[in-house]
């Protein structure tokens, strides 16, 4: 009797032993273990699939971001797939996992916690910065590397996470590039000694830009004649217009989330006029403020994006533009060509790693580019790729404005770029 | 100029909160049912205005009539719903039912329509110049439809027979059945009136508002607020609390860092509880 207890006892342990082994081990190849970012065991592979985690708002007001990316995703990776997969994992085709944060910031590490229990390969999304704070806590511990797409947040990068990487602009990077656009617009319009009125969304986001444009803004260059923070849950916007509006400040410039950017407009346009040469609505979707508002937003300057007509677009744009649109029936926006490059940089990365294993993926990473015809869309800059501190080494910005109801590319000044026009609102 | 733009920005917000204060007020007061799904058919309101604008291509003030019309047989039905669960296991039901039914409309809306930010303003009426501020008459109508119907509503409830049968049944339900005051039909009655201002106050707001799906959770916050500081079942009090709700938004909002908007109109409410802590208690 004892002896059976033991045999039976010794078979329980083994049983415990062989589950952990199996669970510990995950897909199809196994890198290191336990890099930088720690314990980092191989995931996101399985007969011939690579699954990425996409962690981002599919649903709640950032949803009008979320989703897009998630679609330009798709299109990326059904166009690596066609071309026959990761070719050094043996053609593997890669899927998009998705989990949504419901732009809610508290479920950024709800959801990276659940996709790090799926074993995904690699995370990429975020639209809210305070969601990619979170979330990215969870996958740098778990050694996962994340492509931010959408959380411009400075704080996203500067705590040194190795795994953490910024695929677009962030606050520093652009609070520079719309200062460097001002200075143009002021130029253009023949505004001396321009004085600008700021209103921003208190959210990580938002502090932090305010912070990097006074960074930006030394000496000062423009005069802030007035700079004030709303809660990120404001839906009534009308204080924040009347407050800008009377500043009588020769730009007004808003740094929020997209239903902001729209509320604002249509604030200016039909109740609050000013007498402002230049209204910045940064965090608007430009699609949609166009595709509700029309005339009515004529002269908003808002973030472009690389559309067909645009000079210099690079070889498999138009493509990769009419396959979204068959699909979506839409057109991209910014995040759209954000998920789509997130893709390819995490598919150069597998393919240059030769392993979905968390740390070389992250090193891969450092090194892979994206060049025209190769994963990147936009026309300049040429190349994408990621520097020491793991942002982009140069990040695409292009800026738009509404003229007779239709968006057009107004900077950078590449050939063919209309000419601005002041704001009338 | 900015303070009398601030003050004008208040008061147009704070009809909207006194528009959607005196439907809840009816609902709660005469229904005894805390409808938490009240602000999601504001939200119905806006998306059917958006519908029509699209689908048939009738403005708001076009698609009065039939949405006056849609929205008391869904109010009707959403009464019976009450009723039914109310019958079955009370109060608890009754939450319930509004929650759920909170749910299930923002959650079809979302479907429907995306969370993507929504705008339209049909029809296009101009405004007036007031501080140096554009007015648009969009605002100014559904400033005076918020006044017309607390006016009507109060006329109503306190002049005619069916009024009286409200007040009698909302004061004690079961000596109002012995006076021969068939209770159930008025509670109905008062849910689904309250349900059809939720629906034509949305229709009245679309034009100047940006949707989205979950807007009615923050009109529900807001007819909550209303109702306590303008007293359950009182339709003037509704409009008076929604107005100065909108004005200490407005103020602290332009003068105040923003951070103030959302803090300032629960301090309010805070501050009248002590002062008056019968505030909210039914008349």
């Amino acid at each position: 009797m004892k002896h059976r207890r033991s045999l039976a006892g010794l078979a329980a342990v083994g049983a415990i032993v062989l589950a952990a082994c199996a669970s510990g081990g995950g897909g199809a190849s196994t890198g290191g273990n336990a890099g930088t970012g720690g314990g980092a065991a191989a995931g996101g592979s399985t007969s011939g699939t690579i699954t990425l985690g996409e962690v981002t708002d599919f649903t709640g007001v950032a949803s009008t971001y979320g989703v897009p990316e998630n679609q330009g995703a798709q299109i990326a990776a059904d166009e690596i797939n066609a071309a026959g997969g990761i070719k050094s994992l043996g053609g593997a085709k890669l899927q998009i996992q998705k989990f949504d944060t419901q732009s809610n910031p508290d479920q950024g590490v709800t959801q990276a916690t659940a996709a790090v229990a799926a074993k995904i390969a690699a995370v990429f999304g975020g639209e809210i910065s305070d969601t990619v704070l979170g979330g990215t806590n969870v996958t740098q511990r778990a050694g996962i590397p994340w492509i931010d797409t959408g959380g411009v947040a400075d704080e996203v990068h500067k705590r040194g996470y190795s795994t953490v990487f910024q695929g677009i602009e962030d606050n520093t990077q652009e609070a520079e590039s719309y200062h460097a656009f001002i200075g143009f617009a002021a130029k253009q319009l023949g505004i001396a000694d321009p004085t600008v009125a700021i209103s921003y969304s208190q959210a990580s986001y938002g502090q932090e830009f305010l912070q990097a444009w006074q960074a930006a803004n030394v000496n000062p260059t423009y005069k802030v004649v007035s700079s004030f923070g709303y809660p990120l849950t404001t839906t009534d916007f009308s204080s924040v217009a009347a407050r800008m509006a009377s500043s009588n400040a020769d730009i007004l410039f808003n740094m929020g989330y997209p239903a902001d950017g729209l509320e604002l407009t249509q604030e200016f346009s039909a109740k609050y006029h000013t007498s402002a040469k230049l209204w910045l609505a940064s965090g608007a979707n430009y699609v949609a403020v166009v595709s509700q508002l029309g005339a009515k937003s004529n002269g908003t300057i808002m973030g472009y994006v690389p559309a067909p007509g645009m000079p210099g677009l690079p070889a498999g744009f138009t493509q990769a533009y009419q396959e979204y649109k068959k699909k979506f029936n839409t057109d991209p926006n910014s995040q759209s060509w954000s998920g789509y490059t997130a893709v390819y940089f995490l598919a150069a990365a597998l393919e240059k790693a030769k392993s979905t294993a968390g740390p070389a993926l992250t090193a891969a990473l450092k090194q892979v580019t994206l060049t025209h015809g190769h994963g990147n869309p936009y026309p300049v800059p040429a190349v994408l790729k990621f520097g020491q501190d793991n942002t982009l080494v140069e990040a695409p910005g292009y800026y738009t404005q509404v003229q007779n109801g239709a968006s057009v590319l107004v900077y950078p000044s590449i050939a063919d770029a209309a000419k601005l026009l002041p704001y009338a609102g | 100029m900015f303070f009398g733009q601030l003050v004008i920005a208040g008061l147009l917000t704070g009809s909207v909160y006194s528009m959607i204060g005196v439907g809840f007020t009816l609902v709660l007061g005469v229904g005894k049912i805390a409808n938490f799904a009240h602000g999601s058919f504001v939200g119905v309101g806006l998306y059917f205005a958006l519908f029509m604008w699209q689908k048939a291509g009738l403005n708001p003030y076009e698609a009065l009539v039939p949405g006056l019309l849609a929205f008391i047989l869904i109010g009707w039905a959403v009464a019976e719903l009450f009723e039914w669960r109310g019958r079955k296991i009370g109060e608890i039901g009754e939450l319930l039912v509004g929650l759920a039914l909170l749910l299930t409309i923002g959650g079809l809306l979302e479907v429907l329509y995306t969370d993507n930010p929504r705008s339209f303003e049909a029809p296009s009426l101009g405004g007036v110049s007031v501080f140096g501020a554009t007015v648009p008459w969009t605002e100014i109508i559904a400033a005076i439809f918020t006044l017309a119907l607390a006016a009507a509503t109060y006329f109503f409830v306190r002049l005619s027979r069916w009024g009286r049968a409200m007040r009698a049944v909302a004061e004690n339900a079961t000596a109002a059945g012995l006076y021969g005051v068939r209770a159930p039909i008025t509670q109905r009655a008062a849910v689904t009136a309250s349900i059809a201002i939720a629906g034509v106050s949305g229709m009245f707001i679309a034009p100047f508002t940006v949707m989205t799906p979950d807007a009615g959770t923050s009109y529900l916050i807001s007819a909550f607020a209303v109702v306590i500081i303008g007293g359950i079942g009182r339709t003037m009090g509704a409009v008076a609390a929604g107005l100065a709700i909108g004005v200490v938004e407005a103020l602290t909002g332009g003068y105040l860092s923003s951070v103030w908007t959302t803090l300032a109109p629960l301090l309010v409410i805070l501050g009248f509880l002590l002062v008056r802590p019968e505030a909210g208690v039914a008349k």
